[in-house]
């Protein structure tokens, strides 16, 4: 009996240790709501939405140039302490590297890139961003934008990969919201001399807005800082759709664009200019 | 007292047998997952990838429809591969220019229970058909993709994968 006793004692301890180490991968902090099979299924209307490179392409190919000192400065990295800060710049730290690199600016890419890898080890995705061959990789093609731009997409996959194989989507929500805002608001400058240039990139732009407030509205968290930011978003998408010109427009986006004029411009500018300074002002502590 | 432990340790030896055969099948369920995703990718045809989306289900005692908006943004061809192969429940795929809620939506195309072959969309085949049915639009920059989901049983999870991609000019 003695045998068998202890036998079942070391075969439970060596199935706990195994059971608990199944899912071995960092968990960020989530509230504990209890599963069942119906909360693991997909919404009825889901959504993909585009990486932050696709974002900057977008407005790139409609002519925006780079302006320097835009950009929020990789040296703020170590001003985030609170989590969903570190998250919302990681977003537009991933703006901001594509900014740069695809206007050649490497040197400060390659800082965004570091910023990147501080703040996504500090969320707990270190898997996906302590890989030093990236910077490695980074330094040798500084010189071939094309590469550089593979290199993007690659470390996007890559944490694409890693949010879903670890049910962390929510995350995706809140990053990608930083990088939409530093997005638009680096378009903000340029357009507000030249609607007319701009309009359908913006238009294109804000054609993801009401999924990213739909994605910030899932986060399982009362956090102020993403209740604020919600409020915020919603009320830019508020002005938006009721700006005249959007009004006029079918409600579907793949008819003619709203052409978004001077007034329109500033009045999505004011927003997106307080947006952005929320988002990239740290929490106090 | 004396066959307290023995009879404590059978009991939390069997739980600890069904929750470790749960994560199994969970981490099975996963790596079939990556597995289709990962054909999903191979069919993309070197496209730079763009993202993926697995949309969960639970087959139920009525059809369910479930959709994915995705968007065509930039220029160049974008590649979406879509497989349903870890469904039991025959699964048709329709794609539309607008979302459920737009009256007089377009139907561009639809995929009859479609098995376990991955289907591929091109959004330049997509566009061609898109302007033979709605002269007047340029090109499809919004696409909504519906999974009618037959009826079926067990109640499992089961999912639908997705992949895009893009070529870009």
């Amino acid at each position: 009996m003695k045998q068998t006793t202890k036998l079942l004692l070391f075969a439970s301890i060596t199935l706990i240790f195994s059971a608990c180490g199944g899912k071995s991968q960092s968990k960020i902090e989530q509230p504990a709501v209890e599963e069942t099979l119906e909360d693991e299924v997909s919404l009825e209307e889901d959504y993909m939405l585009p990486q932050p490179i696709t974002l900057v392409h977008l407005f790139k190919d409609a002519g925006l140039s780079f302006t320097p000192g835009l950009t929020n400065p990789a040296s703020n990295k170590t001003r985030y302490v609170k989590k969903v800060d570190q998250l919302l710049n990681l977003g537009v730290y991933s703006t901001d590297l594509a900014y740069c690199a695809l206007n050649g600016e490497t040197q400060s890419a390659r800082e965004y890139l570091t910023a990147l890898q501080l703040l996504g080890t500090k969320v707990g995705l270190e898997k996906v961003f302590s890989d030093k061959t990236i910077v490695d990789r980074f330094d040798k093609n500084l010189e071939d934008l094309d590469k550089l731009e593979e290199l993007i997409y690659e470390l996007q996959e890559k944490y694409d990969s890693y949010l879903e194989g670890n049910d962390l989507q929510s995350l995706a929500a809140v990053e990608f919201a930083g990088a939409w805002v530093e997005c638009v608001y680096l378009g903000t400058t340029e357009a507000k001399k030249d609607p007319n240039k701009f309009s359908v990139a913006f238009v294109d732009q804000f054609s993801l807005l009401s999924n990213i407030v739909k994605g910030l509205e899932m986060q399982p968290t009362d956090d102020k800082r993403i209740v604020r930011i919600k409020a915020l978003m919603n009320d830019l998408l508020t002005t938006y759709d009721g700006l005249p010109s959007v009004k006029k427009a079918s409600d579907n986006s793949n008819f003619d664009a709203p052409v978004l004029t001077q007034d329109d411009m500033n009045q999505l500018s004011r927003r997106i200019l307080q947006l952005r300074k929320e988002i990239i002002t740290p929490t106090n502590k | 007292m004396k066959k307290f432990l023995p009879n404590f340790l059978i009991g939390i030896f069997v739980l600890i047998l069904t929750s470790s055969s749960v994560l199994q099948d969970d981490n099975s369920f996963e790596a079939q997952i990556n597995a289709i995703k990962q054909d999903c990718k191979d069919k993309l045809d070197g496209a730079r990838y763009e993202g993926s989306k697995v949309t969960y289900f639970v087959p139920g005692t009525q059809k369910q429809t479930k959709t994915v908006e995705v968007f065509f943004l930039l220029r160049g061809e974008y590649y979406v591969a879509i497989s349903a192969k870890k469904a039991s429940v025959p699964v048709n795929i329709r794609l539309f220019d607008a979302a459920e809620d737009v009256p007089e939506r377009t139907l561009l195309k639809e995929y009859k229970n479609v098995g376990d072959q991955v289907i591929l969309l091109k959004s330049e085949e997509l566009n061609e058909l898109y302007r033979s049915k709605v002269p007047e639009v340029e090109r499809l920059k919004n696409l909504f993709v519906d999974y009618q989901i037959a009826a079926g049983k067990p109640p499992v999870k089961e999912a639908v994968v997705m992949v895009m991609g893009r070529k870009p000019l």
